[in-house]
């Protein structure tokens, strides 16, 4: 897994990174599990308990070789109660001779999120105290 | 079951979280949070014996559409553009909005909701109406619930309709 992640093209220089290879069916073939544990949901595919793999699965698996990383900013996560952020990027490999296999690299982004929120708030709400 | 991606856009403050809440969780909040990036939840629908799944994205709001990451559209079958009818500002990128939109995404289903109908009275409905040069599908109402259930079925029976 380590020289798949510094052989792609991404930002690994974020504070918390992990990436997920996942096959054309969307079940997980490794995951370095850095920022949450995929253990219990191996034995089905990630579309059944992520909504948003789900939702934009049809065009995972129809990435090539050759198509750019897909980048996602300021993807929202609600765990236990918890809401985190995460910038997701995806790509489409062989690896270990399974081809396609998809890419999905998360990056822990809550902290700047955070800041970026409160900022926006304050904007917005001017904005709307203008308007009225 | 068919499983759709749908975006739920406009610019901010129109009430987008508050029509994906109110669709997903039957919940209203009066309380204005500012999102950021996006958020993407499910719910199953039944529409004329089909079951529909719907994937919807609530973007963080923007004053035009082309300030949205594009990848943000990748995949969408449905779009739902939301304007607020209580701030006449939300009105005006509405024709290149849609045109944006309808560009990006030729094959999607859209429909264009005007919210907060609780705002506004029926003769301040009617003005609105008369001034605004691109016609809106749907009045709703976050808050009453009013038209929401029904905005998302219209919806899941165009893309029932395009599923192919």
């Amino acid at each position: 897994m380590q020289d798949t992640a510094t052989q792609l093209n991404t930002n690994i220089n974020k504070v918390a990174h992990q990436q997920i290879l996942m096959d054309s069916h969307g079940f997980i073939l490794e995951s370095t599990d850095t920022i949450f544990s995929t253990l219990p949901q191996r034995h089905r595919p990630v579309t059944e308990w992520s909504p948003f793999i789900e939702s934009i699965f049809p065009v995972l698996i129809n990435l090539d070789l050759d198509t750019p990383e897909i980048f996602i900013p300021r993807v929202e996560f609600k765990s236990n109660g918890v809401t985190s952020y995460y910038d997701c990027s995806f790509l489409c490999i062989e690896w270990n001779g399974i081809q396609p296999t998809i890419v999905w690299n998360i990056f822990e982004n809550t902290e700047d999120i955070e800041k970026i929120q409160q900022e926006q708030q304050e904007i917005n709400d001017a904005r709307l105290q203008d308007e009225a | 079951m068919i499983s759709k991606k749908v975006i739920l856009t406009g610019s901010f403050g129109v009430g987008k979280t508050s029509l994906f809440n109110r669709f997903i969780y039957q919940q209203f909040t009066d309380k204005y949070m500012t999102t950021i990036g996006v958020k993407v939840n499910k719910k199953d629908i039944s529409v004329e014996d089909e079951e529909v799944s719907m994937l919807l994205w609530d973007i963080a709001g923007e004053i035009s559409q082309d300030k949205v990451p594009a990848s943000y559209f990748l995949g969408a079958s449905g779009i739902v553009y939301v304007v607020d009818l209580s701030r006449p500002s939300t009105f005006d990128n509405m024709v290149t909005d849609v045109q944006f939109l309808t560009d990006l995404l030729p094959d999607a289903s859209l429909i264009i909701v005007a919210n907060k109908l609780d705002l506004v009275n029926d003769e301040q409905l009617e003005e609105i109406k008369q001034n605004i040069k691109q016609k809106w599908d749907y009045a709703t109402s976050a808050k009453t619930g009013e038209n929401v259930e029904d905005m998302f079925i219209e919806l899941a029976k165009k893309l029932i309709a395009n599923h192919w």
